[in-house]
This record gives C-alpha cells, sequence and structure tokens, in this order.
C-alpha cells in the first residue's frame, strides 16, 4: 500500500519524477560506460601480445620499443645489424626468434618484413596463435599476407596485386611500384594490432631499400644471411626455459656489438598502462562526481516537494500512519527513483554499445563487448542506491522533526 | 453512562522559550454527545485535538479517550488507537489529491491493527447519505470542489464507525449556506458517534447538544472536582 503511495505520488509529480530519473540515467550511464570502456581496453591491450618472452630493439625505452613493435606506434631509433641479429639467436638458451622490419607502409597501413616463423610463434590473447582465415603464408618474394582489417577495409581478395611505399604515411610519394606483390594469405582477426598490418618476407623488404631488381624467386633459392643480410628493426625471442629469460635480457642490454635493449612484454606492457592508468582514473572521477551530482539534485528534488509533502503527512498521521511513515516514503520515493534511473542507464548503455561496437572496431580496431560486467553493474546499483537513500534522509528527518512539532496543525 | 473524553489537570507547554501554556482543569464529554467547542485562533485548539487524538505528548495530567489513558499507551500504540477509534476531519486539504476519492476514504483501513474487511455495504450507504455518485469516487481529489472534498473526508472519517470524531475547524473554507447543510449531514450521519466540533463561528453552535468555550475551560478551578 505504501509503495502504491509512492507511485501515486511520484506520478502526480511526474515531470520532475522523469527529469529526476533522466539525470540519474546518464550518470550510471557514463559510469557503466567508462568501466566497461576501461577494462575492455586493459584486456585488449594485454591480448596484444603472448608467448613472447622477450622483445629487442637498438637501445631506447621499454615503452617504445614495445610500441613500435608491437602497436606500430612511432619509429625505432636505430636499426640493429644483421651480425648482431645472428650473434643473439645462436645463443643456446634461444629456442626461437622472429625478426621484424618496419618502414614500409601500404595505404596506411604498416608493412612488416618478417620470416613465415612469425605466423608460428607470435601469439596473442592467451597465447592463441594467428590462424590464417584463406591461404598460406609467402612462399616467394613477392607475396604478402594481409591481416584481417586490412583486407576488410581495402575490400582484398587472394591473388591480388598490391604495391608498397616507402615511409609510413597514408600518402606517399616513393611508391615501390615496379616491384608488385601478390597476395597470398588473410589472416584471421584478433582484435589486436596484428589486424592492421601487411607481411612480407624479409628479403623484399630488403629489395625495397637497396632499390634492387630482382626477378620473383622462390624463398628457399634466396635464404637470408647471404646474398640478404637487412638490417632489423626490432625482433621477438622464445626462450628454451623461464629461468633463462632474465639471463638472456642481461646478456643482451650488455651486448658489446651494438647498444641494444631487451624487454619482457608482460612488464612493459604494464608500464604502458600506468601511463593510460591517469586518464583513466580521471575519468572515473568524473563518472562518480557525475554521480553525485545527480543524486544531489534528486534530494533537492525532494527537498522542495517537503511543503505539499507537509499536508500529506498530517493527513496520513490523522489515518493513524506512525510518525516515521514518512522518512519510509521519502526513503522509498529516492530508491525507486534511483532503480528506475539506474536501470535506465543500463539499457541505455547496453543499446549504445551494440549500436556503436561496429563504429569502435572500424576506427579504433577496439573489439568492445556490448554486454557489459554484470556484477560490476550490479555494485554501481548498490552504491547509488544506498547513497540515495542516505540522502533522502535529509528531506525525511526534517519532515520528520517538523511534524513532530506541528502535530495536525495545518 | 460512560465518558468519551475525560481530562484532568492537563497542563501543556509549548516549549521552553514559550511562555503559552494550555491548562484543562476538568472537561468530560459523554458517549454519543455532539459537543460544539469554540474557541479564538491561537487559543490552542489545534494542540488540544493533538493531545486528544494522541499525536502530541508531554504534557501532566490526565486524558482518557474512550476509557484508555492516553498516557500508558505507546506512541505506536497511540497512533494504532487512533486508526481503529478516531476519525479526523481537517479545516481544508483531507484528502491526498493524488489519490481518487475513494482511495482517500479507504486510506484510512491500511493504518487499523485489526485488518478490517472493507464492507461494501456500509461504504455504499455512506457515499449514498452524503450525496457521493460513483462517478464522483472514482475522481483524482484534486479534481473535486472544497464542499465535495470535505464530503469525501466525512465519509473517510465515518467509514468504519469510530468512537470519536473529532473536526477541525472543517466548514471555514465553505460557503454560509453550504456550512449549514454540511453540519446537518455530518451530524445525521454520525448519529451513533462522539463529535467534536471545533470553530470559531459560534453562528454554528446551535446544530450542538453541548457548546463549550475553550477560554471557559481554561478558567475552571480543578480543586472543586479534585476528591
Amino acid at each position: 500500500m505504501l509503495l502504491k503511495l509512492v507511485i501515486a505520488s511520484l506520478w502526480s509529480r511526474k515531470v520532475m519524477a522523469m527529469l529526476t530519473c533522466t539525470s540519474i540515467a546518464i550518470s550510471i550511464l557514463v559510469l557503466i560506460g567508462v568501466e566497461h570502456l576501461r577494462s575492455e581496453v586493459k584486456s585488449n591491450f594485454e591480448r596484444t601480445v603472448s608467448g613472447v618472452d622477450l622483445i629487442v630493439g637498438s637501445r631506447t625505452s621499454g615503452v617504445n620499443l614495445l610500441l613500435f613493435s608491437v602497436f606500430k606506434i612511432g619509429n625505432p631509433s636505430n636499426n640493429i645489424q644483421w651480425n648482431s641479429y645472428q650473434d643473439i639467436v645462436s645463443k643456446n638458451q634461444v629456442a626461437w626468434s622472429v625478426p621484424l622490419s618496419m618502414g614500409d607502409s601500404h595505404k596506411g597501413f604498416s608493412v612488416i618484413g618478417t620470416t613465415d616463423d612469425y605466423f608460428e610463434y607470435f601469439k596473442y590473447g592467451d597465447k592463441q596463435n594467428i590462424n590464417f582465415a584463406q591461404g598460406q603464408s609467402f612462399k616467394r618474394l613477392y607475396e604478402v599476407v594481409l591481416g584481417a582489417e586490412v583486407a576488410k577495409k581495402l575490400g582484398y581478395s587472394l591473388n591480388q596485386s598490391l604495391v608498397m611505399s616507402h615511409g609510413t604515411g597514408k600518402v606517399s610519394f616513393t611508391h615501390h611500384d615496379d616491384h608488385p606483390f601478390k597476395v597470398v594469405g588473410i589472416l584471421n582477426s584478433t582484435g589486436t594490432p596484428a589486424d592492421q598490418s601487411l607481411y612480407i618476407p624479409l628479403q623484399s623488404i630488403d629489395i625495397l631499400h637497396q632499390k634492387q631488381h630482382i626477378h620473383d624467386e622462390w624463398l628457399s633459392e634466396v635464404p637470408l644471411g647471404e646474398k640478404f643480410q637487412p638490417e632489423l628493426s626490432a625482433f621477438l625471442l622464445g626462450s628454451k626455459s623461464k629461468i633463462g629469460v632474465l639471463q638472456m635480457q642481461r646478456d643482451i642490454n650488455q651486448f658489446k656489438q651494438e647498444p641494444l635493449s631487451a624487454i619482457l612484454p608482460a612488464l612493459a606492457l604494464r608500464e604502458l598502462w600506468k601511463i593510460v592508468g591517469a586518464v583513466e582514473i580521471s575519468l572515473r572521477v568524473i563518472s562518480w562526481l557525475i554521480l553525485a551530482t545527480s543524486l544531489i539534485c534528486m534530494t533537492t528534488m525532494l527537498l522542495a516537494s517537503m511543503k505539499e509533502r507537509e499536508r500529506e503527512l498530517a493527513v496520513l498521521r490523522a489515518l493513524g500512519a506512525k510518525a516515521h511513515v514518512i522518512i519510509v516514503l521519502i526513503a522509498a520515493e529516492a530508491l525507486m527513483l534511483t532503480l528506475i534511473g539506474a536501470l535506465a542507464g543500463y539499457f541505455l548503455v547496453t543499446v549504445g554499445l551494440l549500436l556503436g561496437q561496429p563504429l569502435l572496431e572500424q576506427h579504433f580496431a577496439l573489439y568492445i563487448s556490448p554486454y557489459v560486467n554484470l556484477a560490476a553493474v550490479g555494485r554501481f546499483f548498490l552504491i547509488a542506491a544506498s547513497a540515495a537513500v542516505l540522502l533522502s534522509f535529509i528531506p525525511a528527518v526534517l519532515a520528520y522533526k517538523k511534524s513532530l512539532v506541528t502535530g495536525l496543525k495545518q | 453512562m460512560p465518558h468519551s473524553l475525560s481530562i484532568k489537570d492537563l497542563i501543556f507547554t509549548w516549549s521552553k522559550n514559550n511562555d503559552f501554556t494550555l491548562r484543562i482543569p476538568n472537561w468530560q464529554i459523554d458517549s454519543g454527545e455532539k459537543v460544539f467547542l469554540y474557541g479564538r485562533s491561537g487559543e490552542g485548539k489545534s494542540t488540544l485535538l493533538n493531545l486528544i487524538s494522541g499525536i502530541q505528548n508531554s504534557y501532566s495530567g490526565s486524558i482518557q479517550v474512550l476509557g484508555q489513558d492516553m498516557a500508558k499507551l505507546k506512541q505506536r500504540q497511540k497512533d494504532a488507537f487512533r486508526a481503529n477509534n478516531i476519525g479526523i476531519i481537517f479545516q481544508q486539504f483531507n484528502l491526498l489529491p493524488y489519490l481518487s476519492a475513494q482511495q482517500n476514504i479507504l486510506l484510512a483501513q491500511r493504518f487499523k491493527s485489526k485488518i478490517q474487511t472493507p464492507e461494501p455495504e456500509e461504504l455504499a450507504s455512506i457515499c449514498e447519505r452524503l450525496e457521493l455518485s460513483s462517478n464522483l469516487l472514482q475522481q483524482k481529489a484534486l479534481e473535486l470542489s472544497v464542499g465535495q472534498q470535505q464530503r469525501v473526508a466525512v465519509a473517510r472519517a465515518l467509514y468504519g464507525s469510530p468512537s470519536l470524531i473529532i473536526a477541525d475547524e472543517p466548514t471555514s473554507a465553505l460557503d454560509t449556506q453550504t456550512r449549514e447543510q454540511f453540519i446537518q449531514l455530518l451530524l445525521d450521519c454520525a448519529q451513533s458517534s462522539t463529535v467534536i466540533f471545533v470553530s470559531h463561528d459560534m453562528s454554528l453552535a446551535s446544530h450542538f447538544d453541548t457548546q463549550v468555550a475553550l477560554s471557559e475551560l481554561q478558567q475552571q478551578r480543578s480543586d472543586t472536582h479534585v476528591a
């Protein structure tokens, strides 16, 4: 019955109630949205590289090395000589290695020169392999494998011919158009920067840069290390044992022939996330402040309605309602407004994510799940509801005290 | 005949920094009596009604309502006692504006301690006597005229046949002609109940069995009644 009273009373002030609900809905939307994006971006971020023990580049900071080798952001400060690479990978702790050479592009996507070991050893997520959706790895000099996003966005299919450009800009004036590449493989989507690259044999990078003219050959006919000794931007290492990794890292950092840096990907990721973390915290603080503001607005609304409720209270008291009924009524009203607002906010977030997810994926290569974490939502609901009830005690207790003094006097 | 109301040596002081004191040495109302209580504004009429109906506390002396010593009840019990036994009609704003007239009438049942099965016949007969059509009963209270609202308030006060009905200036918002009709209607319908009708308008006094002025009650000496 009291619930019916609350609903009828709220309904009689529906414009105000709806505005209050809307403001709470928006604040819950921001809160859930920020939290969801944060955790999704973080897990996306942590998925980018897996199963790699060390990333090696010329002497630079760990974050920089991680950014250009994995995220394809920025440039290497220097290249690694082929001989140094050979020296390091010949050590017996090394289980495998994948050389990487960057610096070319195709229509804004980075072109990576590597070996077909890349598709075997570079992993993402929970040590998942990058598989081929179509075709296979490159076997000849002028063959290219496409990341999923590249193929999708540029609409490429198998056997198509492409021309690489020098430099990483979207518009380049140096085209290597005397060496068109044939698409032989397209990778599965991984939701990581690996989808945004084209992969060609390391030998071909050398050909492009040396401006040599060499006819298309089987890669097995032109092995690395003989005719081709390309400089590398970075390389990935796998160790035979976990214990060997730190020793290997120390050895590489103290490498005599040239200054090199070796980083543990997980540590570098954490370091990088710390930089993003400041933004993360301020976003969270702002979203909590928005919630606080809308709850205070609701309290103001409740206070403003107290005048007409004094009469309401006098009537209820005369009918035999206990004095604290006003506290229950107002707290119930606050609770109801908050829960309706919160549900609306949750609904809006889900609809927004369902609609916006393809756009995020297309423009930022972020795979954001449209389904928010219900435990987090429940926690927000609980916090918002408790705060609302606590705040509602301000008008409720004021009205209660007043009613004790004035009784039924109108 | 038992008293519906019996007050002895009542002293009520508002607060420490307010020197107004309500003092009623001795006042009894018989069961079924229709009493007109005259008082000017500010004399403490509302305070007295709040004390009788158990909404205000901390007085000295004794107040017995329908044989029940109010001081012996806890606040919760007082509220329940009021719900069960007393019907109250205000000057104005008797109804919750967002409920229908009928919902307002039935609202009182909610607070009664024993769940009374609503008796449709009783409600129908009250509404008939008060000329409340079923159409009117479905309307929102705020859509009714003041006169209609007051009749709904009477219906609510009467519903469940309370032994005591307290009316606090219920006619002050009505015009003279409606006033007479309203009082006659109230008294006709409340024949079996005790009625305390409070007003500052002496012209209404003739409708009642007994007329009392609050100022006279306050001037009485209590010692003549103390054994």
